[in-house]
């Protein structure tokens, strides 16, 4: 009998999103053990067209506690001229927190909310996305990160991004 | 290409020396595909992977006992720390990694000391790391120990607790003074 899989069930809101932003993100992601990549680069698993976002913005570690049966996420931030907020925390380039059951993710306007579903199956997991009409997260205005900054630094910006 | 002026400074990046040891490794060759002594340059987002698999893996162990993809090493950073600090996870499903004297299941994963061996079955792996300024790029440099690495540390020679150098396994290295 096969395993249920971890799902991970991920909300995605951005006050342009009627603009295309999601256009390339899936409603349905199976992946093993590798990592899941989050950005704007072609060989990222949940491909945003947002220009202040990194080729590899940010990505989720499945991995396993000792003792515990069911998978963990860590996420680490890979964009170097960006911050990530998550869980009330700023982080920046290389820093990484593992993800509580239910974590609120903000990155250049994107606001994240992932709701860990835990499944017997080590081997792989699941992504459910849902796109949010409406904000997920409300917060300080003084928290937001620096989206300017990441826009003005990314050296290969496409083109059509630009305009 | 940048004049000398207008070039980035240069920073030192963070080694990993790596000694390996394996009882039949003179026979065997189960080194063949590691280029010993040279140093290479990788970048701080890259998760490095050991194993059998080439396809897959960085680091290639020639050897049908070694899972196709055994560990990996991951780059990070400790909140607001200005070195990278290093992760070790065991990626196979049938083999566990002793790492110092942490044992490590399938996907458990732990901070790399600074200073460890690490054994999987007749493997005995020497892993060392030495701090540097860069974020985004560190190198790996790889030595092959004559003897085992166990017998060193019962002979009573080398191999201390915290940081040196593994000049006592191969003699030609760099002068121990230097650390």
């Amino acid at each position: 009998m096969e395993r249920s899989m971890t799902i991970l069930q991920i909300s995605l809101y951005h006050p342009n999103q009627d603009k295309g932003v999601f256009e390339e993100i899936p409603h349905h992601l199976q992946l093993d053990t590798t990592h899941l990549i989050i950005g704007r680069g072609r060989n990222a698993h949940l491909k945003f067209r947002l220009p202040g976002i990194s080729r590899h913005h940010l990505s989720l570690e499945p991995y396993l506690e000792k003792g515990n049966v069911c998978l963990t996420f860590c996420l680490k931030i890979l964009s170097r001229s960006s911050s990530v907020w998550v869980n009330g925390l700023t982080l920046k380039y290389l820093e990484q927190v593992p993800l509580t059951a239910v974590s609120k993710v903000i990155f250049s306007g994107v606001q994240m909310v992932i709701d860990i579903q835990g499944g017997a199956s080590k081997g792989k997991f699941a992504c459910c996305i849902h796109f949010s009409c409406s904000p997920l997260i409300y917060r300080a205005k003084a928290e937001e990160t620096d989206e300017f900054e990441a826009i003005q630094e990314d050296p290969e910006l496409p083109q059509e991004m630009r305009e | 290409m940048a004049s000398f002026e207008d070039a980035d400074t240069e920073e030192t990046l963070t080694c990993f020396h790596v000694t390996v040891y394996h009882p039949r490794q003179d026979h065997n060759q189960v080194f063949e595909r590691l280029r010993f002594c040279k140093r290479e340059k990788l970048s701080s987002t890259e998760v490095v992977t050991f194993g059998r698999n080439p396809k897959v893996c960085h680091y290639i162990f020639q050897d049908n006992q070694v899972s196709r993809i055994l560990f990996s090493l991951q780059p990070f950073r400790d909140i607001n720390s200005s070195i990278l600090s290093f992760e070790i996870k065991n990626l196979s499903k049938k083999t566990s990694l002793l790492v110092g004297n942490v044992e490590l299941g399938y996907l458990n994963k732990t901070e790399f000391p600074g200073r460890c061996i690490m054994r999987f079955g007749d493997y005995q792996v020497l892993m060392e790391k030495e701090d540097g300024e860069s974020l985004e790029y560190f190198e790996t440099r790889f030595m092959l120990s004559p003897r085992s690495l166990l017998e060193e540390r019962h002979l009573g020679s080398p191999v201390p607790e915290n940081g040196g150098s593994s000049s006592s396994l191969l003699p030609t290295e760099m002068d121990e003074n230097e650390y």
